[in-house]
């Protein structure tokens, strides 16, 4: 009577399995599982070549024997328990245990144990069936290695991570992306992706999945891109997405990796607000130095001719002709006349208003710096010096801020292929005022350049940033300083001028 | 040491007209005057000992306010009017701080150089 079992296994193995006893039996043979049977008293009747590589005893050394021999001492409880069970007929599946081989050393393995029972039902013996889990726990065990030093570089690293699958649902998501965008991981796991972005994008991005699944073009992968974020609270951000992919058979996963760029952001955005607050009264100041140049200028001739008309008036005497007289007077006049609009025309830019305030030295030099060293190709070093009780002055913050800019642009371009480029600024109390001093380790000031220095219209330079220095002379006169350049101590140039240091004194804490 | 033939006045300034013209008005009311276009050729000119100065403030290479500086360090209190186009009020407070005796605004009234010459210094005929 052919096994049922095998009745649709095809004809070479039908006859070889004429004997089902040599089949059970070749299959125990082949088979890579050690299985061992064992009576209820827990002696070894059959042990297959699975069993004598993992346990290192061969059939002969073990049928017969107790199969105590191969569980270490601690789990001689477990074999009573599993005769217990399994001989009232239980199956137990995927037990894991630890049993000692022949050399000494301990296997941890999985073992499924089941009744064999004869032709009428009653238990007579227990089948055994043992894998080798020594590989299976090294890979686990790696497995946690990774799973820990993955965790550990996640909660380091300040960009937020988020993975999602093919569809947009997140998989994963970073303690550093839960702080950037106000959600939990439990919150979002699961929900689409586009739950992060603002409404306008979320729409876009299944298309954009869409269209890369189908063409498999990157326009964002590997590229990176500025993208808009939406946090919990609705609350949009701007920020850096870098996307990866990861493909493994029946896997496709996608890793972004987000940068929260508000802060850049709002630094620029502070920084052009200075930079062009600074561009607008510079060129206030430029207007008005121009005019003060003119009238400089124009002046030297109106006092020239005003004294001369004083000389001439006194060698006119009562014989000179009456009209030379007249005429002489009209000249007067009309130098005058001129004079007048000279004066009229430098009281009109005179009005720029100044706002004197209580100001930090410190901060004012900061704020100017991040404009000042920008764009310089090695850094600039900057030594700041603030003597305790220089550290606030009565200023117009812009307008001092000008003459900062100037100096440190100036000190920079000086520096430009000096070996050392340090740019000391020291502040220091003299009485009633506070001394401030730029100094560069630039080339230094050759005489012929200072009489030059403050000239307006000669030191103008191109970059719609700095004024010239005559400008900077301006504000510090209308500051009550006076502006003056030197040589500095170790080479390179000293500009200092003096501000009203604040009436009351008020003196920092500590 | 002043003789009859020494300068009373001496003028500086950088500007050619303005020094010819000051020179013209100040020697037709009277004065001996002798005029410098800078103020190192005026401390370079070392014989030379006028009783009151007249004196530009904006000149390259040293200032008015400079060149007063220097003077009243060496222990001069030869009396000094400052002309500038630009008085501004921390120029005023810083000439009168260093002994300036007046800061005159260009263009200047020849009454007020005359009168500093001939009130300050005491010089000249009427």
């Amino acid at each position: 009577m052919a096994d049922p079992g095998l009745a649709d296994a095809g004809p070479e193995f039908a006859d070889f399995a004429g004997d089902a006893r040599a089949l059970l039996a070749a299959i125990a043979s082949s088979s890579n599982d050690a299985i061992v049977g064992k009576d209820l008293t827990g002696t070894v009747r059959s042990w297959n070549e699975a069993a004598e590589r993992l346990f290192g005893y061969s059939a002969a050394e073990m049928i017969g024997q107790s199969i105590t021999r191969i569980i270490p001492t601690e789990r001689l409880h477990e074999e009573e328990t599993i005769l217990e069970r399994v001989g009232r007929g239980e199956i137990l599946a995927h037990f894991e245990t630890e049993r000692r081989a022949r050399d000494g050393h301990i296997i941890p393995i999985s073992v499924t144990v089941s009744p064999i029972r004869d032709a009428s039902g009653r238990v007579v013996g227990v089948s055994k069936i043992a894998r080798d889990l020594t590989e299976a726990h090294r890979l686990n065990r790696e497995l946690q290695r990774r799973e820990a030093l993955l965790q550990s570089i996640l909660e380091t690293v300040p960009d937020g991570l988020v993975v999602i699958d093919r569809h947009g649902a997140i998989q994963s998501f970073s303690p550093a992306a839960e702080r950037m965008f106000g959600y939990t991981r439990d919150a979002v796991l699961g929900h689409n992706v586009s739950l992060l972005m603002p409404e306008a994008d979320a729409g876009r991005h299944d298309a954009h999945m869409q269209r890369y699944l189908a063409t498999g073009e990157r326009r964002i992968i590997g590229i990176g891109r500025v993208v808009a974020g939406r946090r919990r609270d609705g609350s949009v951000f701007p920020m850096e997405l870098q996307i990866g992919e990861v493909v493994l058979p029946g896997v496709q996963l996608f890793t972004g990796f987000g940068r929260d760029l508000t802060e850049r952001q709002e630094r620029e955005r502070r920084l052009s607000e200075l930079q062009a607050q600074l561009i607008h009264v510079s060129r206030l100041s430029e207007l008005g130095q121009m005019v003060s140049a003119l009238a400089h200028e124009v002046n030297q001739p109106l006092t020239a001719i005003a004294l001369y008309i004083g000389g001439i008036r006194r060698l006119l005497t009562s014989a000179s002709p009456p009209a030379l007289h007249q005429a002489v007077e009209r000249v007067a006049e009309q130098a005058g006349r001129a004079s007048s609009i000279v004066q009229g025309l430098r009281s009109l830019v005179r009005k720029e208003t100044r706002q004197m305030r209580t100001e930090s030295i410190e901060t004012m030099i900061n704020e100017t710096a991040s404009l000042a060293l920008i764009g310089g190709g090695r850094p600039t070093g900057l030594d700041l010096r603030i003597a305790p009780d220089a550290t606030l002055a009565l200023v117009d913050k812009v307008q001092i801020q000008q003459v900062l800019l100037n100096l440190m642009r100036n000190a920079v371009e000086a520096m430009a292929d000096a070996p050392v480029r340090r740019l000391t600024i020291t502040a220091a109390r003299a009485g009633a005022r506070i001394e401030i001093r730029v100094a560069d380790t630039g080339p230094g000031l050759p005489d012929s350049m200072r009489s030059r220095l403050f000239n307006p219209f000669v030191t103008t330079k191109p970059d719609g940033l700095g004024i010239g220095l005559s400008i900077c002379r301006s504000i510090v006169e209308l500051h009550g300083g006076e502006l003056t350049a030197a040589s500095a101590p170790g080479g390179g140039t000293e500009f200092s001028f003096s501000v009203a240091a604040p009436e009351e004194a008020h003196r920092p804490p500590g | 040491m002043t003789d009859d033939t020494s300068p009373e006045v001496a003028v500086i300034d950088d500007d050619a007209a303005v020094l010819d013209s000051f020179r013209f008005m100040l020697e037709i009311a009277g004065f001996r005057v002798a005029t410098f276009d800078s103020a190192i050729a005026y401390l370079a000119g070392g014989d030379v000992t006028p009783r009151c100065l007249i004196l530009d403030q904006n000149m390259p290479d040293m200032t008015g306010l400079e060149l007063i500086g220097r003077l009243r360090a060496a222990g001069s209190e030869i009396p000094i009017m400052l002309i500038t186009s630009a008085p501004s009020p921390a120029l005023v407070a810083r000439a009168a701080q260093i002994g300036a005796a007046y800061v005159l605004e260009k263009p200047p009234t020849e009454e007020a150089a005359i009168a500093f010459a001939r009130g300050i210094a005491g010089l000249g005929r009427q």
